[in-house]
């Protein structure tokens, strides 16, 4: 490793021309640099200047008021999307998807979202702490420096642990750490391990790698747990594969086969064709019996027998398996189990059914889970022996979420380095507590996917004193050059090669920051595989009466994030729940044990020092004989919530002083032969006869109106159309378009004519997952604020997309229909004939106005509403935190209370779009505008656009045969519609109320 | 039913012309009695208690309320339609009965007036605390101002219950006031020092001459008949809050008669309450007598029966209308979460006023008295079933909720009853509570001249 000196030309000089120059002029070229990098190449530098105030005096390039964009990439997760961060006045105020990104393709999920307000968490650490005192990082490089001097000299163990690590300059950098040093291991591990997906290829081809799955590929999807369009791996660009074959049109009525096993509901068992509940114990010989099933139908010598003779659900997997073998080729089976044996015998599917190489594929891996389990488990033997001198931890909370029995001998680790946001459980215990730096105040780069390079650029400077692993790494070996000269240095010498030499590095360097990524056009071959590595052992022993199984949930995952208030408010896709985890329980079971949903039950996990209390919620659709309870809660200091919402004396916290948001049931979790598992332990469940309360959202979840209060023949609301792929192909259309068309019916003259646009959106039912990426993004976008769980139980939430969810089926067949439901802007609205003061008025581009400045608050509108979509303020919600406040959109007034307010079709976007065609000379042009909701959906199931334009997309989807408007038959004429589900089922397939309309 | 009432005297006792002025002017004369006391404490405890729980929802925010965002009007409207119905049997009293010529209204109409007064300043209230900002409620009046100018939306029947209750107030206090003239000279004549002079003032310098008189006439039967349509047009207009809106349950063409005859219903009932109870505080047996409770209880019964058709008519229009929504909303009301107040609504308005029909029970005060507070409390949540349980669980299925009033709710509940009760007992010491002027006008003639005579031969 060279020290660092500098030439003309050399690392970020050409970018930055202050480089190599004496430190005070450097330090003055850099803040200056910074103003006239954030217009093309933003952040490439690190401002001195520490203010979070809007400059006064803007930096040179930067208009002020104007958006510019920074292409980066989303460090939520490691699934590594591509990400536009808008920022204003020099700071970022908005994530969105990057369009152009071969992965993501412009979605980007509610963690990811919600990442810019993680930025500005005013808790995070600011400053290097040694033994709990404030330090400077002088200090800590001094101490480090000759701590690993002194362990490396008489040949001691330095480990590095770290989350999936997927940064080709970080790697490089820990490469380089550990030159020369035979004692240093790095050991990677995920909250949500799928090492066992690794290690079953490792076995069957050879390559301990995680292949890329390509949900878009495939004509039948089997999935048995893989939750992939919520939380699995890298949902955004799963979601986004499947939806292409999930939409049928007029023109092309096809779609894939979905079908799903799963213990626990997920959203993508919701959206399947056909859900079977299956029991994680249950999983290693149903994915044997398919393979035996297919092996059957292929013909030729089975491997596998007697998994199927006399299997529960012999007949659904016969059905299964000729579906899937039809396919061939086209065929995809996944499993979410971190079971060696599974996963063993997915490959086998797989291998059956032609699937490597062309749905799946690991020519070229996902790099996006990269951990080993059975490397911890080796740490945490170590660390139990005391053989560890030194342990660096960097983006990874292993005293949170690994088995108690890594946590307790972590604190007797010689000396432990925590890189992090120090809110973690880790970092408590460390005498080294360095702050990192977040992903939008730091360069960096990835490589979710081998061969597609993406980068990372700081779009403010670093807020705080917050490094990089990198850059601790480089500092700790004496390497002085700034953090993004690393990873540029990085680039020119080993990933600018790769891309060959026709273009110069710098052009090319530049080019990859404007997109934020680069992606190689080569794969190599697929491995072989291996037919004698298929496992034995098919089956598994339950647990007991009743096993646990722990589950990530959409947003919250495992539990990075908890300490992001719009997560924690995120309404459960599935539940609808806020602020709280509680132990899922199937209908028959809590009937069984006497319990319902907020009934405070006991569970005794054997992993666990004393048993737990957690709320039940009874969840249709659940396996009888599995509590499921989510991951990602319980994490230390979220009790900083307790007044999150208004505070008056009638109200509750959101949690107790001292107490956590949820409960932590990850040291229960085992590792269970070489894997991390979490969905195989006994349980005991005491009823306690005390209640706690949950906030949901929603408290009727079906359609179906209650038993004895329906009317004769209208047991069910029509709200969400659902349609037969059979029928939709035969031409039919929707049942009930008598009631539902009725268009021209107006005996009012048209009083609110639209002579230049109407704005209108359509939702795509059949695409709609429920992910909620839209709630996250349009509060961001519009400053919706965080109310708490006592305002969010008195049904006071605030968000203006409400993702209603009706459940349907019972038993096994449990899915559900989500519809995403925002202000419909009827043209002719009930809310604007009422209001007395005119606070809500029509547009004359058809949109229904909310004049802030004028409501005072009579809340009849909000009555009269049918969709019941507006939002109330009912306190001035607290705004107290400032450095929390530099999220805030400009574009959109903070709401005061006492004022109505709800979704505007982001009329700012719709302005600042039509500003700039204006601007530049020119017509606005369809896809011109994209509101925020459309902008974070993964599946592209909205659209927005404007009717006027016969041309314009989302014309063309009002008119498709799918397309309803809900409510329409009141004639208030809403700007919103729907285009009905469509399930992959049988005409005429019963079991679901919705079919009736078919 | 006038029949019977015109068989014997309204007034008994053998009254003389100032045997009236005396009662009449007495309590107002004299120290308060403990009852008074008793009475105006706990009247002003609940107002100042109920106060102190509006302005902290003032200054706090709507969110002290039980509201959601489903069910966004609770105790507030109730309140506010509760009232302006309390507020309707005294027009209808004081107005129309004055058109028809029924004398008997003459003992009652008084109090009954100022009952609507401080009814109609309750009810007024309430959408001015109910408004998020009610700082800016005078943005609902249609003034000149430079802000556009902004205008108010002529379409919202909120807007039209602003000049509704503003025209019924106004003309409700003229009427009143201009009708208490004739008794405010008569207490001014009676009266000495600082009363004097504030009862000269408020007489206008009455003289009781025949030309004055006259005038004095017309000008009532005009203001009578400008009161008149009021009665109807002021609960039609309140009613047309709801039905204007699209909401299953709210949306009826039967809702302004409906509201009237609710309005008249439980205005009635107040009527009773407050007359039972001053009638023997006040010693007013001879003016309020049981011939004018029976007529009350008879307009009870019948427009209770009327009540109880419009309850059997909104629910068969639910189901002919073979609208899926309407025809839940009325299962619902009936069966569902909040059956349990639809249930008391139906048993309070049309069960228990049919008890009337017995002569038994109509004399007998005390069941009168318990009758007429059932009758409100029924009234009270009849509002209260309309608003909470139409907009609690409507079209979509997903945004069902509940209504929970929260101790504040329950604030603005007593402030409400609080200041009318306040007033009404001020009104009672400070007022002369039955009209003297038009009393002695149905005093039985011969009967009296005995009784003075009789009276001038014991002096």
């Amino acid at each position: 490793m060279k020290n660092q000196t500098t030439k003309p030309g050399d690392g970020a000089a050409t970018l930055l021309p202050g480089e190599n120059l004496d430190p005070s002029r450097r330090a003055f070229l850099r803040a200056a640099g910074f103003g006239i990098a954030s217009s093309a190449l933003v952040g490439c530098s690190r401002g001195p200047t520490r203010s979070i105030i809007t400059n006064a005096i803007a930096p040179v390039g930067t208009v002020p008021g104007r958006a510019y964009w920074v292409a980066t990439t989303c460090e939520g997760c490691a699934a590594g999307c591509g990400v536009l961060a808008k920022c204003r006045d020099g700071r970022p105020v908005k994530l969105e998807g990057n369009p152009e990104h071969g992965l993501s393709r412009g979605g980007l999920c509610a963690t990811g979202q919600s990442e810019v307000l993680s930025l500005y968490d005013s808790l995070r650490l600011r400053e290097p702490q040694v033994d709990g005192a404030p330090a400077d990082w002088a200090r800590v490089d001094e101490e480090l420096t000759a701590r690993i001097a002194e362990v490396r000299r008489r040949g001691g163990r330095i480990r590095l642990l770290t989350g999936t690590i997927h940064s080709p300059s970080t790697l490089a950098a820990i490469e380089r750490f550990a030159a020369g040093d035979k004692g240093f291991r790095h050991v990677q591990y995920d909250a949500l391990s799928v090492s066992a997906i690794l290690d079953a290829h490792e076995r069957s081809h050879g390559v301990r790698a995680l292949p890329s799955y390509r949900f878009g590929e495939a004509d039948v999807i089997a999935s048995f747990d893989a939750d992939f369009l919520g939380t699995w791996i890298s949902p955004v660009e799963f979601a986004s594969g499947w939806a292409v074959r999930r939409r049928p049109d007029d023109e092309h009525p096809s779609m894939s086969l979905h079908v799903q096993f799963e213990a626990g509901m997920s959203v993508t068992g919701a959206a399947a064709d056909r859900r079977y509940r299956l029991a994680p114990w249950e999983r290693a010989r149903a994915v044997a019996a398919l393979c035996e099933a297919i092996e059957g139908l292929a013909g030729g010598s089975g491997r596998i027998h007697g998994a199927l003779e006399g299997h529960r659900l012999r007949e659904p997997i016969e059905e299964l398996a000729a579906e899937l073998w039809q396919a061939h080729g086209k065929a995809l089976v996944v499993s979410g189990s971190n079971d060696r044996a599974v996963q063993g015998f997915v490959n086998h599917a797989n291998e059956l059914l032609g699937g490597y190489g062309r749905t799946l594929s690991l020519a070229r891996p996902s790099l996006q889970r990269r951990g080993c389990d059975r490397d911890v488990e080796a740490l945490q033997r170590e660390l139990a022996n005391g053989e560890v001198d030194l342990l660096i931890v960097s983006g990874a909370n292993p005293a949170y979420d690994l088995p108690s029995s890594f946590a307790e001998p972590l604190s007797s680790a010689a000396t432990l380095v925590v890189l992090s946001d120090g809110l973690d459980e880790t970092s408590r215990m460390a005498k080294y507590r360095l702050p990192a730096s977040h992903a939008l105040e730091s360069f960096g780069d990835g490589e979710p996917v081998a061969g597609h390079y993406s980068l990372l650029q700081a779009c403010v400077p670093n807020l705080h004193q917050g490094r990089t692993l990198r850059e601790l790494l480089a500092r700790l070996m004496g390497d002085e050059r700034a953090d993004h000269v690393l990873v540029r240095e990085h680039w020119r010498e080993h990933i600018h090669p790769r891309f060959g030499a026709s273009q110069e590095f710098d052009a090319f360097f530049g080019a990859a920051l404007e997109r934020g990524f680069v992606e190689l056009a080569a794969a190599g071959d697929e491995p072989r595989y291996d037919a004698g590595s298929l496992p034995s052992a098919v089956a598994d022993e339950p647990p007991g009466d009743l096993g646990l199984m722990l589950y990530p949930k959409v947003g919250l995952l495992d539990g990075a994030h908890a300490h992001n208030p719009w997560l924690q408010e995120l309404p459960d896709p599935v539940t609808k729940v806020t602020w709280d985890n509680y132990a899922c329980l199937s209908e028959e079971r809590a009937a069984a044990l006497g319990v319902s949903s907020g009934d405070l039950v006991r569970l005794k996990v054997p992993g666990l020092p004393e048993a737990l209390e957690l709320p039940v919620l009874v969840q249709r659709g659940q396996h009888d004989d599995v509590v499921a309870v989510a991951l990602g809660y319980g994490r230390a200091g979220t009790d900083r919530f307790a007044r999150v919402g208004p505070q008056w004396f009638e109200s509750s916290l959101t949690v107790e002083d001292g107490e956590t948001i949820g409960v932590n049931l990850a040291p229960s979790r085992e590792f269970r032969n070489g894997n991390l598992r979490g969905d195989h332990l006994p349980v005991e469940i005491e009823v306690t006869g005390e209640s706690y309360p949950l906030a949901a959202t929603q408290d009727h979840h079906t359609l179906e109106i209650p038993h004895g209060l329906a009317p004769k023949g209208h047991e069910v609301r029509d709200a969400v159309l659902t349609t037969s792929l059979a029928a939709y192909a035969a031409g039919e259309g929707l049942h009930g378009e008598e009631h539902h068309g009725g268009e021209d019916v107006n005996l009012w003259p048209e009083d609110h004519p639209k002579p230049r646009h109407h704005w209108a959106m359509a939702v795509d039912l059949a695409a709609c997952t429920g992910c909620s990426a839209c709630v996250v993004g349009c509060q961001a976008e519009n400053n919706v604020p965080v109310v708490g769980k006592d305002e969010v139980s008195r049904h006071r939430e605030m968000h203006w997309i409400r993702i209603d969810r009706y459940l349907e089926g019972e038993g096994d067949g449990v899915t559900a229909a989500y519809q995403p439901m925002f202000c419909q802007q009827c043209d002719n609205a009930p809310c604007e004939a009422v209001c007395p003061v005119l606070a809500t008025v029509h547009s004359t581009e058809g949109l229904n106005q909310q004049v802030y400045n004028r409501c005072v608050g009579t809340r009849y509108c909000a009555n009269t509403c049918p969709y019941k979509v507006r939002r109330f303020n009912w306190f001035n919600y607290p705004h107290e935190d400032r450095l929390q406040n530099q999220q805030l959109n400009p574009d959109v007034t903070v709401r005061t209370r006492g004022v109505m307010e709800k979704c505007s079709f982001c009329a700012q976007r719709i302005q600042e779009a039509k500003s700039e065609a204006a601007r530049l000379g020119r017509e606005l042009a369809d896809g011109d505008i994209l509101v925020a909701c459309q902008q974070s959906c993964p599946t592209n199931a909205i659209l927005f656009g404007d009717l006027n334009d016969p041309e314009s997309k989302v014309s063309k989807w009002f008119e498709r045969r799918r397309a309803y408007g809900v409510l329409e038959e009141l004639n208030i004429r809403p700007s919103v519609r729907y285009l009905a589900r469509v399930r992959n089922v049988p005409e005429g397939t019963p079991s679901h109320g919705e079919e009736r309309h078919v | 039913m006038s029949d019977s009432i015109l068989e014997t005297p309204l007034i008994t006792g053998n009254r003389t012309p100032g045997d009236v002025t005396r009662d009449v002017c007495i309590p107002l004369e004299g120290r308060p009695g403990r009852s008074w006391y008793v009475g105006f404490l706990i009247a002003f405890s609940v107002l100042a208690v109920g106060g102190a729980a509006v302005i902290y929802q003032v200054a706090t925010g709507i969110g002290t309320w039980g509201l959601n965002r489903t069910v966004g009007w609770g105790f507030d409207i109730t309140n506010f339609v509760f009232w302006v119905g309390i507020g309707h049997a005294g027009t209808l009293i004081s107005a129309v009965l004055l058109l028809f010529r029924q004398k008997w209204r003459t003992s009652i109409n008084r109090s009954a007036e100022a009952m609507t007064i401080f009814a109609v300043m309750c009810a007024g209230l309430f959408p001015l605390i109910h408004m998020g900002r009610p700082w800016l409620a005078y943005w609902v009046f249609p003034y000149p101002n430079l802000r556009g100018p902004l205008w108010v939306n002529f379409r919202s029947a909120l807007l039209w219950d602003v000049f509704a209750i503003g025209t019924y107030f106004t003309i409700s206090l003229t009427f009143w006031y201009i009708g208490m003239i004739p008794d405010l000279a008569t207490v001014r004549d009676r009266a000495k020092g600082l009363r004097k002079r504030i009862f000269s003032i408020l007489s206008l310098g009455w003289r009781g001459t025949a030309r004055a008189w006259s005038r004095y006439e017309t000008a009532c039967v005009l203001l009578a008949a400008l009161a008149t349509p009021l009665v109807v047009s002021v609960h039609s207009v309140v009613s047309a809050d709801f039905a204007t809106a699209v909401i299953p349950g709210w949306h009826a063409t039967l809702f302004p008669p409906y509201f009237v005859i609710g309005a008249v219903f439980s205005g009635f009932a107040m009527v009773l309450t407050l007359m039972i109870v001053a009638r023997k505080t006040m010693h007013f047996e001879n003016y309020i007598t049981m011939k004018h409770i029976h007529a009350m209880c008879k307009v009870m019964v019948f427009t209770g029966s009327i009540v109880a058709l419009a309850y059997t008519t909104e629910a068969f229009t639910a189901w002919y209308s073979g609208s899926e929504y309407e025809q839940f909303v009325f299962l619902n009301r009936m069966f569902g979460p909040m059956a349990w107040s639809y249930w008391v609504m139906v048993s309070c308005n049309v069960i228990a006023p049919q008890l009337l029909w017995f002569k038994k029970i109509r004399n007998s005060l005390g069941a009168i008295f318990v009758l007429s507070l059932v009758v409100n409390v029924g009234m009270w949540f009849e509002r209260f079933v309309i608003i909470t349980s139409s907009l609690e669980r409507d079209f979509l299925p997903s945004s069902w909720s509940g209504y929970f009033p929260t101790l504040i709710e329950f604030g603005s509940l007593i402030f409400g009853f609080g200041l009318f009760f306040t007033l009404f007992l001020l009104f009672c010491r400070a007022l002369p509570m039955i009209a003297m002027f038009e009393v002695k006008s149905i005093l039985p003639e011969r009967k009296s001249a005995q009784s003075a005579a009789q009276r001038g031969e014991a002096a």
